[in-house]
């Protein structure tokens, strides 16, 4: 039977208080990876194959070997837990209802990483989820597991909780450190790499918030039985994917790591709803391309998704009904990111609304034939020459369309309307 | 109009000096200032510059970056509804329409009772119960119109 | 040195040099737009795509972003890489207005050459453009919004840069603007330079707004008339009437930018009471009865009196070659009257700090952005070499610290440490700096002043350079300081010259270029013992008192409209060349203009109308016509080739327009004692009986817009200069219960002048310090003691 792990005190309803979080387990982790070097707690955490839960995937083990222990001076870890993914709710779950996970989690992340100093970094609307933290770190200091000499072990780590006040760009890990640092959350070019020039020039690293509440796990259970919990060879662990659309049942669900899309779509989120059919599906949030009815049968990973030409991303799946139009559902996904874009880079900047624009004109059926070689040339030209991860993941979704949804989209120009509105 | 209290500023400098880096310090200050001026009006981003001990511009390159730091008055509530692709799917666009005409205003207006001012917002972490919205800092999930009037009814 | 290949052609290019740094030297010129060599590469735009085919990268990379590295083979022609470019000029044009035919930029303007390079021609793009309210500025940079493709440069000249603090990067996404908090003018003294920063029509020179398009101005390369730094520029001219200032580029000087004063105060060019005829008391002449009247005049002087009986006046702020022939004349006439500066405190300080700079220690203006500590020593950089301050600030920027030892609360655009100290304690203080950075700084450089130093800490910091192996750099008035220096080399100084006149040995003065009248410190003295001469021949080509009151003057070119060398504070001769034939701008003369005389001529002839000529043409005629052997002065290259036989001079042998310069050297000054006794630090009189704040010690400064000689006659500079005022210590102010903004009188002896107070914390305890702002005689009290009394609140 499968055990929960991150999601096992999410049944209050409200923040896991330190008693009932500690009753649960909470902590252990902390006090056993404090009698673990540093080295042993990173070897565990490779061990566990964990990768990151903010889109991309990163084997988290690997990232903290990285980082540069030897120069003195300070050293920072900062949990990124700017969540504003569109079709994305996992992490406002876990700092809402366990917060102290998370906090468990950067302490021994911190200790691992030599990291005296961390950050939570929340965006401002998730006000309850901020609260919950705030609380948290209070109590955890005063149970002594934040502050100086922590658990007598020498280790010493402070955490403070910053409130953001929006944009999606800040979620990116160099726009996020200057964001930190008070100044416009553009990106940074790398090198050099957080790891040695990070926050405030210091080595830094940085991770999902879901990392890092894996991590107590991962020391409690050991690394290899941690990865073991995955649904397929390949996997490791367990992972939160959400559901939302028109499904029975939509939510959260802590699953194990490659649970295929349609046990997550038809078990977990209920099937479609009654009078809607499945169209299609974005598996990670906004910028993860499109996933049509033929592969439902992905392990949900990141590799696994990749190989069908799409992006786990953060695993939280939105789905498309029969009602949807795709083009629409691009032209929605476009005002998102034409809006959010942090105005550094030409391609991001002005070529999104670019494809804005071509997108609206095939929809309101004004569009010729040749603007889709215009359209292309703009995803591909946006694809491969912008300055950060951002752009890329904006005509991603729009690039699957053109490969997936061609006579859709063919359909409304030669219908010079949209097909789906009748 | 509310002002930040000779004693608050007070606070502030202090607390700002004692930083190593007052810049890190904006966002904080900003809303602050924001919770009480209301919005970030010029006087209050020259407060804020003036606390931290930064030029001005500094603050207004930050205020105008982000999206919740108002620069413009805007009404004692905001409503921020989700205008991103899982609300979109569940009819978002329609709940906008019904929004507007039951408070007379258009996308960034206020009422003119000063009550609330409408804007979009990108994904609030509630897809699970979309179409949702804020108001203020209040998560309302699962909207209809007729949810949505009741909810005006109650915050207004 | 990796050595890389790139279309093909292998090229070795300096560690840490960038890919497209490296195509260029090749003369592969790839469009860029966020990339200057000067800010750096940020690797914003995304236009410099190149394709990465062997070596450590691979694919299509922006090429300023990336490190050029052993291995490589580059490929600009890549149609990958050349699409991605086409799509970048695409994209930034989606939103450009197309206003070029009333645009500023226009003709040089890089969208517009990029956008041809980059292939760019047919609009796909069909939704609408994004449109923006632009800012008021101020009188000095238009701003049009809507032409921004959002390159950066100018937030990274102006911010990062230039270490403004009041424009910035507003907003987001394409919406994304650059401008200041609220509208109104723009403070830094740099902020021109956002008008050739900008790559498109965004920052335009407002002073030129709608005059001119690109291609029909005459332009010169040229050296900034301003200040004694010598900065590069490009004047522009049309239809005879000087238009623009751009910056030019020199490697060892300006770098790429310069001030705003240099920039805009370009406008006494064309001036329409700007001298433009020759005269005999008052009467209009020809070139010819110019002469002959002139030489009447000389002749009948030196017939009645003596060869003594003439005395002439050069300038620090005309050429070297008008003042050599200045010299030349009076070694033909047999008159040892000649000086070449009106201000003889600060002539004898220049000629004293120029003699002691040698190649071992003197330093470039480049050189100071590599100091690793800086220590000025009574200059205010700012305010009397703008430049400095931006060089000052590059080394800061590297982490050098820097220190100011200066009474007044002199302003720098990073974090310096300021020492309020009196020129008489500037020696100590020095000694005291030296001590505390010595040993862990390689490359000290020690800046010092001539207009508040004394003799003493001018002769301080030569001492400590040449023994602590550090930098030395002096700051002078004018831009041909140095220049006017070594020629005057141990000759008389004005001072000896009013006196030759006041006790009637002197009936003649021949003034080139510079206004006694106007502009020496005891103007009262001045008038009342040139009323004496027999005769005042003046030559300028501005429209000062001493021109008003010559008996026969003749008009004469400016820098931008003649051929000539400055020789800046380091000691770098630098040529400038002629732009354009002067003579009354073409605008001038439509009726609707005044003066109402310069009404356009009905009929026609080849003359330029009011041409005026290069001084040391008139100093030949003048030769000539006497029939002394004025061979050596005929010619601007007899002039060269006769100034390069002095073994100081010979470096200007190879000087040629464009080239970075040559380096001239005075050397030591023997005897300088012999002219006259140094003022040594001002001390204060010891005043008996009298508290220390009623004996305060007055110093004339100067501002970056306001005092400066020449462009005080241009009117956009001049609506930045301040009221006058008169700055003290905010303790004495308190002793003498006067509060900052009191109207006040300032007196020394029967001397007295009123104005606003000012004080300040970190302005040195006893001094007082006053703008040499026009018409305002601040500059009569420089140095001497003075009395603060209120007038009213
Ligand atoms: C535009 C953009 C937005 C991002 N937003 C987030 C975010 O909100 N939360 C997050 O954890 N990672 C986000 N990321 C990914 C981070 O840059 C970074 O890869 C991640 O925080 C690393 O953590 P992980 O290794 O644990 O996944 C974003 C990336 C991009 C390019
Ligand atoms: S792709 Fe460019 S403009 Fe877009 S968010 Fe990244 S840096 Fe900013
Ligand atoms: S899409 Fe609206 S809350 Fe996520």
């Amino acid at each position: 039977m499968f055990q929960p792990l991150l999601t096992k005190n999410f049944h209050y309803g409200r923040p896991a208080s330190l008693k009932e979080y500690e009753a649960a387990g909470g902590y252990e982790g902390l006090r056993a990876a404090l009698k673990m070097t540093p080295d042993d707690v990173i070897k565990a955490v490779i061990d566990s194959g964990l990768r990151g839960r903010g889109g991309a995937g990163f084997p988290t083990g690997r990232k903290w070997s990285l980082t540069d222990r030897k120069s003195p001076g300070q050293r920072y870890f900062i949990v990124n837990a700017d969540e504003m993914e569109p079709g994305t709710f996992k992490d406002r779950f876990l700092m809402e209802r366990d917060p102290h996970q998370v906090i468990e989690g950067l302490l021994i992340s911190g200790y691992a990483t030599d990291a005296g100093k961390g950050y939570i970094f929340i965006r401002y609307e998730y006000t309850e989820a901020a609260r919950a933290l705030e609380t948290a770190v209070q109590e955890a200091k005063g149970a002594g597991f934040i502050g100086k000499n922590i658990l007598g072990s020498g280790f010493s780590m402070e955490i403070s909780v910053h409130r953001s006040a929006g944009r999606y760009e800040c979620g990116e890990e160099t726009a996020l450190m200057n964001a930190l640092e008070g100044k416009r959350a553009n990106p940074r070019s790398k090198p050099p790499y957080p790891a040695s020039k990070g926050f405030r020039m210091r080595p830094t690293t940085i991770n999902n918030a879901e990392t890092v509440a894996d991590v107590p796990h991962i020391i409690k259970m050991g690394g290899s039985a941690w990865k073991t919990l995955a649904a397929y060879e390949g996997g490791a662990g367990t992972k939160l994917y959400g559901i939302s659309g028109r499904v029975k049942n939509p939510g959260l669900f802590e699953l194990p790591t490659g649970t295929p899309l349609k046990e997550i779509i038809e078990t977990h989120g209920g099937g479609m709803q009654d009078g809607y059919s499945f169209k299609a599906c974005l598996p990670g949030g906004a910028s993860t391309p499109i996933i049509t009815p033929n592969n439902l049968n992905v392990p949900m990973d990141f590799d696994t998704v990749s190989k069908i030409g799409s992006r786990m991303g953060t695993g939280c799946v939105t789905v498309f009904d029969d009602t949807c139009c795709i083009v629409r559902a691009m032209i929605n996904n476009l005002l998102f990111f034409t809006r959010e874009s942090c105005g550094w880079c030409t391609p991001c900047r002005d070529g999104l609304p670019f494809v804005y624009d071509i997108l609206q004109r095939i929809e309101a059926g004004v569009a010729e034939m040749d603007e889709l070689n215009v359209l292309d040339e703009n995803c591909e030209t946006i694809y491969s020459n912008s300055f950060c991860a951002f752009a890329p993941g904006a005509v991603d979704p729009v690039r699957s369309m053109l490969r997936l949804f061609k006579d859709e989209v063919e359909e409304h120009i030669k219908l010079k309307r949209c097909p789906c509105l009748n | 109009m509310a002002m930040l209290s000779e004693d608050r500023i007070k606070e502030l400098r202090e607390y700002v000096s004692s930083l190593e880096h007052p810049e890190e310090a904006l966002v904080d200050l900003m809303h602050e200032a924001q919770e009480t001026y209301g919005y970030l009006s010029d006087e209050a981003a020259e407060a804020v510059a003036e606390i931290a001990g930064v030029p001005v511009i500094k603050v207004e390159e930050l205020a105008t970056f982000y999206n919740l730091i108002f620069r413009r008055p805007v009404g004692r509530k905001v409503i921020f509804v989700c205008d991103s692709i899982s609300c979109w799917v569940m009819g978002m666009e329609n709940l906008f329409e019904h929004l507007k005409a039951r408070l007379g205003i258009d996308i960034g207006q206020t009422t003119t009772d000063g009550a609330f001012t409408l804007l979009p917002i990108c994904c609030l972490g509630a897809c699970h119960v979309a179409p949702a919205m804020l108001v203020g800092d209040k998560l309302y999930g699962n909207l209809t119109p007729e949810r949505i009037d009741e909810i005006l009814e109650k915050e207004r | 040195m990796p050595k890389l290949i790139i279309d093909g052609l292998e090229v070795e290019v300096p560690e840490g040099t960038n890919v497209l740094e490296a195509a260029k030297k090749l003369g592969i010129v790839i469009p860029h737009f966020c990339y200057h060599s000067a800010m750096g590469a940020v690797g914003a735009c995304r236009l410099c795509a190149m394709k990465f085919v062997e070596g450590p990268v691979k694919g299509v990379q922006v090429s300023c972003m990336i490190k050029a590295q052993d291995g490589m083979v580059v490929e600009t022609a890549d149609p990958d890489a050349m699409r991605a470019r086409r799509m970048v000029i695409e994209w930034l044009m989606t939103n450009h207005p197309h206003d070029c035919p009333v645009c500023d930029e226009g003709g040089m303007c890089l969208l517009q050459d990029y956008t041809i390079a980059g292939g760019h021609g047919i609009r796909r793009y069909k939704g609408k453009k994004r449109t923006y309210i632009s800012q008021y500025l101020g009188e000095f940079i238009e701003q049009e919004m809507n032409r921004c493709i959002q390159c950066y440069r100018c937030h990274r000249f102006y911010r990062d840069y230039a270490g403004g603090d009041d424009f910035g990067t507003k907003r987001i996404a394409n919406r994304t603007f650059f401008g200041r908090f609220k509208d109104g003018w723009l403070e830094s003294e740099f902020a021109g330079n956002l008008a050739d920063v900008c790559p498109t029509g965004v920052f335009t020179d407002k002073t030129y707004h709608f005059r001119a398009r690109a291609w029909e101005l005459e332009t010169a390369p040229s050296v900034c008339p301003h200040c004694s730094l010598g900065c590069n520029l490009i004047p522009g001219a049309k239809l005879r009437e000087l238009l623009v200032i751009k910056a030019r580029e020199n490697l060892k000087v300006n770098g790429w930018f310069i001030c705003d004063r240099g920039r805009f105060g370009y406008r006494f060019a064309s001036r329409p009471d700007r001298p433009r005829k020759f005269t005999l008391n008052g009467q209009e002449k020809s070139r010819d009865e110019a002469t002959k009247a002139a030489v009447g005049i000389i002749s009948d002087a030196v017939a009645k009196y003596g060869p003594g009986s003439v005395a002439l006046a050069g300038s620090p702020r005309t050429s070297l070659e008008n003042n050599f022939a200045l010299k030349k004349l009076a070694s033909l006439l047999n008159t040892g009257n000649i000086c070449f500066s009106i201000d003889p405190l600060r002539d004898r300080k220049e000629r004293r700090a120029i003699s002691l700079l040698d190649a071992a220690d003197s330093r470039s203006l480049q050189d100071v952005a590599f100091s690793d500590f800086i220590i000025v020593v009574g200059t205010d950089p700012v305010n009397e070499a703008p430049m400095l301050a931006l060089m000052m600030r590059q080394a800061s920027l590297k982490g050098a610290r820097t220190a100011v030892i200066d009474p007044r609360p002199v302003k720098l655009p990073f974090d310096f440490t300021h020492i309020p100290a009196r020129p008489e304690e500037f020696a100590e203080k020095l000694t005291g700096l030296l001590n505390e950075a010595a040993g862990d700084s390689k490359n000290p450089l020690i800046i010092c002043g001539t207009n508040i130093p004394g003799i003493d800490a001018i002769d301080a910091c030569s001492e400590a350079a040449g023994r602590l192996n550090c930098g030395l750099f002096y700051t002078l008035s004018s831009a041909n300081s140095f220049g006017a220096a070594v020629l005057a080399g141990e000759g008389p100084d004005f001072e000896d010259i009013l006196s030759g006149i006041e006790s009637g040995g002197i009936r003649v003065l021949i003034a080139l270029e510079s206004d006694p009248l106007g502009r020496y410190s005891g103007e009262e003295r001045a008038s009342r013992a040139l009323k004496k001469l027999d005769s005042l021949i003046v030559m300028d080509y501005l429209p000062t008192e001493t021109v008003n009151a010559a008996n026969a003057l003749f008009p004469t070119a400016a820098y931008a409209e003649m051929d000539g060398i400055f020789i800046n504070n380091e000691g770098r001769a630098q040529c400038f060349s002629r732009a354009y034939i002067p003579g009354i701008p073409v605008n001038y003369m439509g009726p609707k203009l005044k003066p109402p005389e310069l009404h356009p001529p009905r009929e026609f002839s080849p003359e330029v109308p009011g041409r005026s000529f290069p001084a040391w043409e008139y100093l030949g005629d003048i030769a000539r016509e006497m029939g002394l052997d004025c061979c050596e002065m005929e010619t601007l290259s007899a002039i060269r080739a006769s100034l390069s036989h002095d073994p100081r001079f010979a470096a200007i042998a190879g000087l040629y327009p464009e080239s970075e310069g040559a380096l001239i050297t005075a050397g030591p000054v023997d005897r300088l004692q012999a002219y006259g006794p140094f003022p040594a630090g001002e001390k204060p009189d010891a005043g008996e009986g009298l508290k220390p704040v009623d004996r305060l010690l007055l110093y004339a400064t100067d501002l970056t817009f306001g005092t400066e000689e020449i462009s005080v006659y241009s009117d956009k500079t001049q609506l930045r200069a301040p009221e006058p005022y008169v700055m003290i210590n905010r303790e004495d102010a308190k002793e003498l219960g006067l509060n900052d903004g009191d109207w006040v009188k300032v007196a020394s002896g029967s001397l007295g002048i009123s104005c606003a107070l000012k004080t300040s914390a970190s302005c040195a305890k006893g001094a007082a310090f006053a703008p040499r702002l026009t018409g305002f005689d601040a500059a009569a009290l420089s140095g001497k003691t003075i009395r603060i009394t209120r007038e009213r609140v």
